[in-house]
């Protein structure tokens, strides 16, 4: 006789209960546990990784799961199976009334080999009776699910702020910023977007001999104007792409896009000044910035000859060298000369082109020519100017050419030599301390260079000669500038600062200070001498910077020395400069008796308005805002903040380097996944803003 | 009958080890502390995390107002006092609570122990400049790295020096907050000003002409005439009498501003600003206009236009400022301590006296930068002195509202001071000698044993 | 001679004609042009203006002490890289540079190298409108530029240029060039103005107004 089916199934609806509550628990404590170790390892691995990629929350994730899992596994296993066996014996713990009766029907049911007798069997179905197990298997399940269910709902309801809890833990001790990358989720979403793994190669033009390259996936392209720019994608659809000048911003045009078999392709040339391509497919849209690199014009050098001079005859030959270089590659170098004759009001001229060369794409080119004087007839007052001209390969006739500064020869004019002296004129007595001065400063520099390898009496040792030299020469420019002054060599009647003569110049603690008015010329009194301001102030300049580095040498500071002693030799090189107007002789003097005129002509004037000047450079300002919402977007949308610092990059280069290169960090600082608050902190600086001073004092004018 | 004892067993160890948590819990909470003396202090200890903090200390001060023991003669001790020791300065909710609590008669004292980096305060002033911006002034003690954020997050980090540090930024979000280490202070931004126009009274010239240029193209508005003969005059604008209706400022660099002089006098007492520069500075007429007195004329030194320190160039007037007059700038010349920018109140306006003479060279003949260094020169001259009331209204007319923050919010340690009075040495706190022994902790891991044991027991015998 | 007024009782300091001595060509062509610049300031304006000119290099930083700068010549001018670089922060720093064609033409050697070494500095030129401010800063002059005697005479190319060229650098003239040669036109002693029915410097009132007060 069987089991009663009713019995029957009443355990094996217990056995799957069972079976399914422990499937409950285990699946229960295993989200938890990958809660809980998705939670730990989000607080430990930013202590052992100092920037943390984007996928390592994802694999903390995984590694969590994969926690619970086991822990899942491992609690149904101790669970063990719900056999039938089991499930009766769970019933007859519940209802010991059946006194094992039921434990041993199902025993016997299991086990067909063993049999027993029907009055036993009859005795214990009568003693089983009818079973009620909906009450006992719900205590059970909530007392077996009270647990785990506890604890995982709220684990898991909270995750969340649990990750984000370990984020502040490990993050609580830096300045509070809001500029932080969501790890993980936005490089997934990027993976999903069209416009992906595009291809842009880009031809320059034909005449550089440049090689054609290609970028993969490049969201910006540096290269020579007029270069072929060909972007290709692989998706199915058509996208559509607008062409904007950044200089522009009005102005954008439709970029043709054109199938090419199961891909797409777009063509364009690179423009002359900075532009954005935007391609847009469906939701997703993407930018390419262009950046053009202009060709830049040949430099050329006319090394011979050396200087302007003034010949007595118009005889012999002139030869002429230059070399001239370009980044592309040169195509043609010549000499040009320009022969002007007359004078007074009437000037004729003629250009002469020689010495032609073309080339074939040399960076580097020396030439020389000549030409015969005897054969130019020229005459008593012409003058021949000369340089030497380069163009490069650039197809564009406008493209300008490379010159060479120009030198003149002048025909000296008949009676012109008899008084005047037609050899350069000697070098005045400042050019001998200019090979001083020079030498003082490449002496100063080597030193400053040594001084971490020499001890500190020697750089004292080797500063205090450097300091003695530089005032002597100090002292020579000093009496020449009273020479000058007085219009007296040095001699007998040499003057100096505090000789009791009233020069116009006093002593300011070494300093030499004009005391005269600016603003009136320096003019040394009657007799129409010349003027003396171009000469004179320059080697005062001279003298305080001399100044200043003798003090800086006498403390043994060549470092500091350096800066001053370039300016002094600057300003020497420039009185030598201006000695030079004296050669040609002395234009007429004509003062104005300005009492006499004054409001003496018959007309007058009217009155008249003035229009405003427009405020400078609001662009900073703009910037600013562009900056700080491209900052904010990097929060919420990693691609669209990421190319709006890229547009501003492109901008700004021109205007704005240093805030160009600064963007520039900020860009490398996005791509590879970190915290970019620093960068772009040193962006907002650069905008003008945060000036700052380490005082309350309110005075800004710094 | 041994599983029914073990059972029983267990039970005794699950209820024991309740037992033991509740009981931990109540020490904790301080139930059977009722022999303290009554003038014994509650210690509460400010944490970083404020909000959590703060609700603690509610709690705390709610138990010290109800906890009122009697002494033995039945009489009712006084209130328990609270004493907060403060490592960080504590947040608003907590220090709005304290200064309630005192004034309901719960004595409340506290102890610093920031270690005097948390006394910070930051203010946000705007700046008196077409382009606008805001100055952020943060007090400091010195050496403290404060980080100036705001609502878009970290604006820059300064550094005290004298007292404080100042930062100016052109754009500012929000509310703006100085954080340094555990204290905030927070300011929100307030509105800017209203700007008026510039009178520039000077003759035709390079010097009025580059004044004019750099403060127009930094975005002011000025006004002049220049007067070039008989009846014949350039103007800009529809320049008027001095009146601070229209003008925020007026400069006068040279003797044209003669036969104004009495305009101008009066224009600054009524609150408006005054810049005198160049050879204006030695017009007698303006007398006690004037803060200081100009000396003779001297040249600049050669060469120095071309290096870092440009105003060393420039010919100049050394200042010798009044009585009550501020110098704000003094020469770089060693040797000299005379002033280039003096300034004073006036009435209720404001005058400076440049003592620069050519100033348009720096921005001719100076070093690279020099042009925007001399536009953002002048335009800070003009800022120091210029009119420039809040705005009431805004450009359709309606009234604008600020909303003005509470007092604490911008310097919380002196709100800490100003509500809790003076620090004080921390109080010696009695301890109870007969509980040397940490008793919550010992009840606390005998509750964990006990249910280990239990749980342990269980298990071992078959059941879940 | 009547003293400058001295700095130092309120007055600012007087305006100085400057001239530029540049390295090529005749820098020094017209000597006269000064003393008649400075003459006619004085004679319709209160302007505070030295009696006599100066003359800077160009290559010297001398030149940022002269924000108005007059440059002439008939021969080719080719400036050196530092004057080339001293002209362009001059003009950038708010310098205003008054050249002027001592020869008269359109295909002359100083026009064309001047144009040329212009356009590398400094970029393409655009004329002058003739309503601009320029010509009603003093004197109106309703037509624009005002025509030279040489111009109506027909020397150099038989041709009155219509416009001047400039340079502009925040709606301000930075270069403002003359192929009119009014060089040749105020090449002359300011004592022989009297015997001019029309003074024919009131322009150069006009460029000295300008340059002071824009």
């Amino acid at each position: 006789m069987r089991v009663n089916q009713s019995t029957a199934g009443v355990v094996q609806q217990v056995q799957r209960q069972l079976t399914l509550i422990s499937y409950g628990r285990a699946v229960a404590f295993g989200l938890a546990t990958a809660v809980v170790a998705s939670f730990v390892s989000n607080l430990l691995l930013p202590l052992a990784f100092t920037s943390q990629p984007d996928y390592l929350g994802l694999v903390a994730g995984t590694l969590g799961s994969l926690a619970g899992i086991a822990v899942g596994i491992f609690s149904r296993r101790r669970d063990g199976v719900v056999t039938r066996t089991r499930a009766s014996l769970w019933l007859e713990e519940r209802f010991p009334s059946m006194q094992f009766a039921l434990a041993t029907l199902t025993e016997f049911d299991a086990n067909r080999t063993r049999e027993i007798s029907e009055d036993a069997r009859l005795r214990l179905v009568e003693a089983v009776g009818s079973l009620q197990v909906s009450a006992p298997l719900r205590r059970s399940a909530i007392r077996q699910l009270r647990v785990p269910v506890l604890l995982a709902v709220p684990l898991l309801i909270f995750s969340e702020q649990l990750q984000i809890l370990a984020m502040r833990l490990v993050y609580r001790n830096s300045a509070v910023s809001e500029i932080r990358f969501s790890v993980g989720a936005d490089s997934v979403a990027a993976n999903s977007r069209a416009l992906t793994n595009w291809r842009v190669r880009v031809v320059p033009p034909a005449y550089s001999a440049l090689e054609a390259r290609n970028l993969d996936d490049a969201g910006q392209v540096a290269a020579l104007v007029g270069s072929h720019i060909d972007v290709s994608g692989a998706d199915s659809e058509l996208p559509t792409a607008i062409v904007r000048s950044t200089v522009d911003s009005v102005a954008s045009a439709t970029l043709a896009v054109a199938r090419n078999g199961a891909s797409w392709r777009a063509g364009l040339s690179m423009p002359a000044s900075p532009a954005e391509v935007r391609f847009a497919l469906s939701s997703a849209n993407r930018q390419l910035l262009l950046e053009p690199r202009a060709d830049s014009i040949p430099v050329v050098h006319l090394h011979f000859p050396v200087r302007d001079s003034v010949l007595r005859e118009s005889k012999g030959v002139v030869a002429l060298d230059a070399t001239a270089n370009d980044d592309l590659g040169l195509a043609i170098v010549n000499f040009e000369l320009i022969v002007t004759s007359g004078e007074g009001e009437r000037f004729t001229a003629k250009t002469v082109v020689f010495g032609a060369q073309r080339l074939s794409g040399e960076h580097d080119r020396k030439w020389q020519a000549s030409f015969i004087l005897d054969t130019m007839k020229l005459l008593a007052g012409d003058i021949v100017h000369m340089r030497a001209v380069a163009r490069d390969r650039h197809p564009d006739a406008a493209h300008e050419p490379g010159a060479s500064e120009t030198r003149t020869f002048r025909i000296a004019r008949l009676g012109e030599y008899d008084s005047v002296a037609v050899e350069p004129a000697p070098p005045p007595e400042v050019q001998k301390s200019l090979m001083s001065q020079r030498m003082l400063l490449i002496l100063t520099e080597k030193l400053a260079a040594r001084r971490t390898s020499i001890t500190k009496d020697v750089l004292i040792a080797e500063s205090r000669k450097l300091a003695s030299d530089q005032v002597k020469l100090r002292k020579a420019i000093g009496s020449l500038v009273f020479q000058r002054f007085e219009g007296e060599d040095s001699g007998e009647h040499a003057h100096s600062a505090d000789d009791g003569h009233d020069h116009g110049v006093t002593m300011d603690q070494g300093k030499l200070v004009p005391t005269l008015a600016t603003g009136a010329p320096m003019t040394d009194g009657e007799g129409g001498e010349s003027p003396i301001v171009a000469i004179n102030k320059p080697l005062l300049e001279a003298f305080n910077a001399m100044w200043d580095a003798a003090s800086s040498l006498e403390i043994a500071e060549p470092k500091a020395a350096i800066s001053h002693m370039k300016l002094a030799l600057a300003a020497i090189e420039r009185a030598r400069g201006a000695e030079r107007i004296y050669l040609r002789g002395k234009p007429p003097v004509v003062i104005v008796d300005i009492g006499k005129v004054r409001l003496a002509g018959k007309d007058t004037g009217q009155v008249n308005s003035r229009a405003p000047r427009e405020a400078f450079s609001p662009r900073d300002a703009a910037r600013e805002s562009r900056l700080l919402a491209a900052a904010l977007l990097l929060t919420r949308d990693v691609e669209a903040g990421r190319d709006s610092l890229a547009l501003l990059r492109l901008e700004s280069i021109a205007e704005a380097p240093r805030l160009a290169a600064a963007l520039n960090d900020a860009l490398a600082v996005v791509r590879r996944g970190g915290d970019v608050t620093a960068v772009l902190i040193r962006a907002r600086r650069l905008l003008g803003t945060g000036v700052r001073s380490d005082s309350l004092n309110g005075w800004r004018g710094r | 009958m041994r599983g029914q004892i073990r059972a029983r067993v267990e039970l005794v160890l699950r209820l024991g080890a309740l037992g033991a948590l509740v009981t931990a819990l109540l020490l904790v909470v301080g139930v059977f502390r009722a022999g303290a003396p009554g003038g014994t202090p509650v210690v509460f200890q400010t944490a970083p995390i404020g909000a959590v903090a703060t609700r603690t200390f509610a709690s705390l001060v709610q138990q010290s107002l109800l906890d009122v023991p009697t002494t033995a003669d039945g009489r009712a001790n006084p209130l328990r006092p609270i004493h907060l020791l403060a490592n960080a300065v504590p947040d608003e909710a907590a220090r709005a609570l304290a200064s309630a609590a005192r004034v309901a008669g719960l004595p409340v004292s506290w102890s610093d122990s920031t270690a005097n980096r948390a006394a910070i305060a930051v203010e946000v002033q705007p700046l008196i400049d077409p382009k606008g911006g805001y100055t952020l002034r943060v007090a400091a003690p010195g050496g403290v790295e404060i980080a100036l954020q705001d609502s878009l997050g970290l604006i820059d980090s300064v550094r005290a020096k004298f007292g404080g540090a100042n930062l100016e930024v052109g754009r500012v979000a929000g509310t703006v907050r100085a954080v340094a280490g555990n204290s905030v202070a927070a300011s929100s931004v307030p509105i800017a000003p209203a700007l008026r126009r510039i009178l520039l009274f000077a003759e035709p010239g390079w010097e009025a002409k580059f004044t004019m240029a750099a403060l127009e193209e930094r975005g002011w508005i000025v006004e002049a005439r220049y007067a070039l003969g008989k009846n014949v005059s350039v103007t800009q604008g529809a320049p008027v009498n001095p009146d601070t209706a229209r003008y925020s400022a007026v400069i006068a660099l040279d003797s044209s501003a003669r036969a104004h002089v009495a305009a101008i006098r009066r224009y600054a007492a009524t609150g408006g600003g005054v810049l005198i520069a160049g050879a204006a500075t030695t017009l007698r007429e303006f007398g006690d206009l004037l803060p200081g007195r100009a000396g003779p004329r001297q040249s600049g030194i050669p060469g120095a236009l071309a290096t870092a320190t440009p105003l060393l160039g420039l010919a100049w007037r050394p200042m010798t400022p009044d009585s009550n007059a501020v110098v704000l700038e003094h020469s770089a010349r060693k040797g000299t301590t005379n002033a280039t920018l003096v300034a004073k109140r006036f009435g209720a306006g404001r005058v400076a006296a440049v003592a620069y003479d050519g100033v348009w060279e720096w921005r001719m003949a100076g070093p690279d930068g020099s042009v925007d260094a001399h536009r953002q020169w002048w335009s800070a001259l003009v800022s120091a002195v210029a009119f420039a009331p809040e705005q009431t209204r805004d450009a359709s007319g309606i009234p604008l509202q600020w909303h003005r923050d509470e007092p604490g919010r911008a310097a919380p340690y002196a709100d800490t001071h100003a509500r809790l009075g003076e620090p004080v040495a921390m109080p010696a706190v009695t301890v109870r000698t007969d509980r040397a022994l940490p008793w919550e902790l010992l009840l606390a891991v005998a509750a964990v044993l006990l249910l280990l044991g239990e749980w342990g027991s269980r298990r071992l015998r078959g059941a879940r | 001679m009547t003293a400058i007024p001295q700095v130092g009782s309120g007055v600012a300091a007087p305006f100085v004609f400057a001239t530029a001595q540049y390295e090529s060509g005749d820098w020094d062509s017209a000597p006269l042009v000064p003393a008649n610049v400075i003459d006619a300031i004085a004679r319709y304006t209160t302007i505070a203006v030295a009696p006599q000119g100066i003359i800077v290099p160009l290559a010297s930083e001398e030149v940022f002490r002269s924000p108005l700068l007059y440059l002439t010549g008939h021969l080719p001018v080719r400036f050196t890289p530092k004057e080339s670089e001293v002209m362009a922060a001059y003009v950038q720093r708010g310098g205003l540079l008054f050249i002027d064609d001592h020869n008269h033409d359109i295909d002359g050697p100083f026009h064309q190298s001047v144009v040329e070494e212009i356009r590398r500095i400094f970029g393409v030129m655009t004329k002058l409108p003739n309503n601009h401010e320029l010509y009603r800063s003093f004197f109106k002059f309703e037509n624009g530029p005002p025509a030279t005697s040489h111009e109506l005479n027909g020397w150099g190319d038989n041709l009155v240029h219509e416009h001047l060229q400039a340079i502009l650098r925040n709606h301000r003239i930075g270069v403002l060039y003359s192929n009119k040669d009014y060089s040749s036109e105020w090449s002359y002693h300011p004592d022989n103005k009297r015997f001019l029915s029309v003074d024919n410097t009131r322009f150069a009132v006009n460029l000295v107004v300008y340059a002071l007060t824009r």
